[in-house]
């Protein structure tokens, strides 16, 4: 019993640790520097592959495709099977999410507010103010937005990649990460590479397949 | 989706060799194919796409149960069967992995099924409704008979061409908006393929 217990203290207390990163202090304000990511200005339909590394060592893939219109924060996106086989359909519209199809696993409401989070997070310039910029140390220029909902975003210009997103609680907890690995010359996010942090976390890689610029 | 995959590979074995006005003639037809190969094209059609999503691919069948359904582009996944065995490899960040999650339940469907329409047994199918069309483009339906089924998919269509006595396309209509069409090209049949196709990724 010890055998077992020891490894499993130890793995729960790493965990904790890993999961616990909290909101970083902004050390040399600089409010003045140019934005650090620039997020897509006009519609787009985007197709992504999705490699998903899931929970209890489960990998999928998917094909991602997404209609968005961020002036009016609007999206429609639909998740696939590489079949074609449409697993989820969501519009979101007015901050409503109206879902058109949801096949089990992925009718339930959390699965379907969360990948509207991460969409969100990865797409759309964050709600709420900026309410600090500056310099992380070891990591880049960093605007800090903090929404009504208590919840903060820290969009990074990063060395390796393009931009990284943190997104915290309101207890200030690591909740997501999304990091732009490459985009396109029109400034279309190529790589992404997205993180759940904390328990049953998980982490996608989308590659982008196509993308039309919508008029 | 792989029990229609294997479902597709089935149908496309009967009736390509001979064309055939019955099922009675289907499944003895079905009786005389050893193999059938071929290379697809698969455009998903929805309402949302400004243009349909491309997938290229290719199949390798040999009876009585042995199957390789292929995706090459735009990203690779690889459905084997052999011998009562299931694999399934996916593309990940670093390249080919086995999909562990391969449900065995769902790989003694797709078994019974090849089974059941090797023997001709087109009717028993517990998933489908089979229609026969004949006229100037002949058609094959297969409606499903459970409403949870019916729920993801509305009706596969075959569509057969009498001249060539081949299948010429397979949709796969989900609802009014969205649709996979699957186009099938280099259609071999009874040629030997290598048993290592059922059982290696390359």
């Amino acid at each position: 019993m010890k055998k077992i217990f020891i490894p499993v203290l130890i793995s729960t207390a790493c965990f904790l640790f890993v999961s616990c990163k909290s909101l970083p202090l902004i050390e040399q304000s600089q409010p003045d520097k140019q934005h650090p990511y620039t997020f897509l200005k006009s519609k787009y339909q985007l197709t992504h592959s999705i490699k998903a590394d899931l929970p209890n060592n489960n990998k999928a893939l998917l094909i991602g495709l997404t209609s968005i219109d961020p002036s009016l924060k609007s999206m429609h996106a639909v998740l696939m099977t590489v079949e074609g086989l449409v697993l989820f359909d969501v519009i979101y519209k007015d901050n409503i999410p109206r879902i058109n199809r949801a096949v089990p696993p992925f009718d339930s409401p959390d699965f379907s507010g969360g990948l509207l989070d991460d969409l969100k997070l990865i797409f759309f310039t964050p709600d709420g103010k900026i309410i600090e910029s500056g310099i992380l140390k070891n990591i880049g220029y960093v605007e800090r937005y903090r929404s009504d909902d208590g919840t903060t975003k820290d969009v990074i210009a990063v060395k390796e990649g393009v931009a990284k997103i943190n997104k915290y609680d309101s207890g200030k907890s690591l909740t997501r990460t999304a990091k732009i690995l490459s985009e396109t010359a029109e400034g279309v996010p190529r790589e992404i590479e997205l993180t759940a942090h904390g328990f049953l976390g998980y982490s996608l890689y989308l590659e982008l397949i196509n993308s039309e610029s919508i008029k | 989706m792989k029990t229609i995959a294997a479902f597709i590979i089935i149908l496309l074995s009967f009736v390509s060799a001979i064309y055939a006005d019955d099922w009675e003639e289907i499944a003895k037809t079905a009786k005389n194919i050893k193999s059938v190969s071929a290379n697809f094209t698969q455009e998903k059609h929805m309402k949302i796409l400004a243009k349909p999503l491309i997938s290229k691919g290719r199949f390798f069948f040999t009876a009585p149960n042995s199957l390789r359904w292929e995706y090459i582009s735009p990203v690779k996944s690889i459905l084997m069967l052999h011998n009562g065995k299931a694999k399934s490899f996916m593309e990940s960040k670093n390249g080919l992995v086995e999909d562990t999650r391969a449900k065995a339940q769902a790989m003694e469907i797709v078994m019974q099924e090849i089974t059941s329409w090797l023997n001709g047994r087109f009717h028993d199918d517990p998933n489908f409704k089979p229609t026969l069309i004949t006229g100037k483009i002949d058609k094959i339906v297969l409606t499903p008979k459970d409403k949870s089924l019916s729920n993801i998919i509305n009706s596969i269509e075959l569509q057969i061409s009498r001249k060539e006595g081949i299948i010429k396309s397979v949709k796969i209509s989900e609802n009014n908006d969205s649709y996979t069409l699957l186009l099938f090209s280099d259609v071999d049949h009874n040629k030997n393929i290598d048993e290592k196709f059922y059982k290696e990724i390359k």
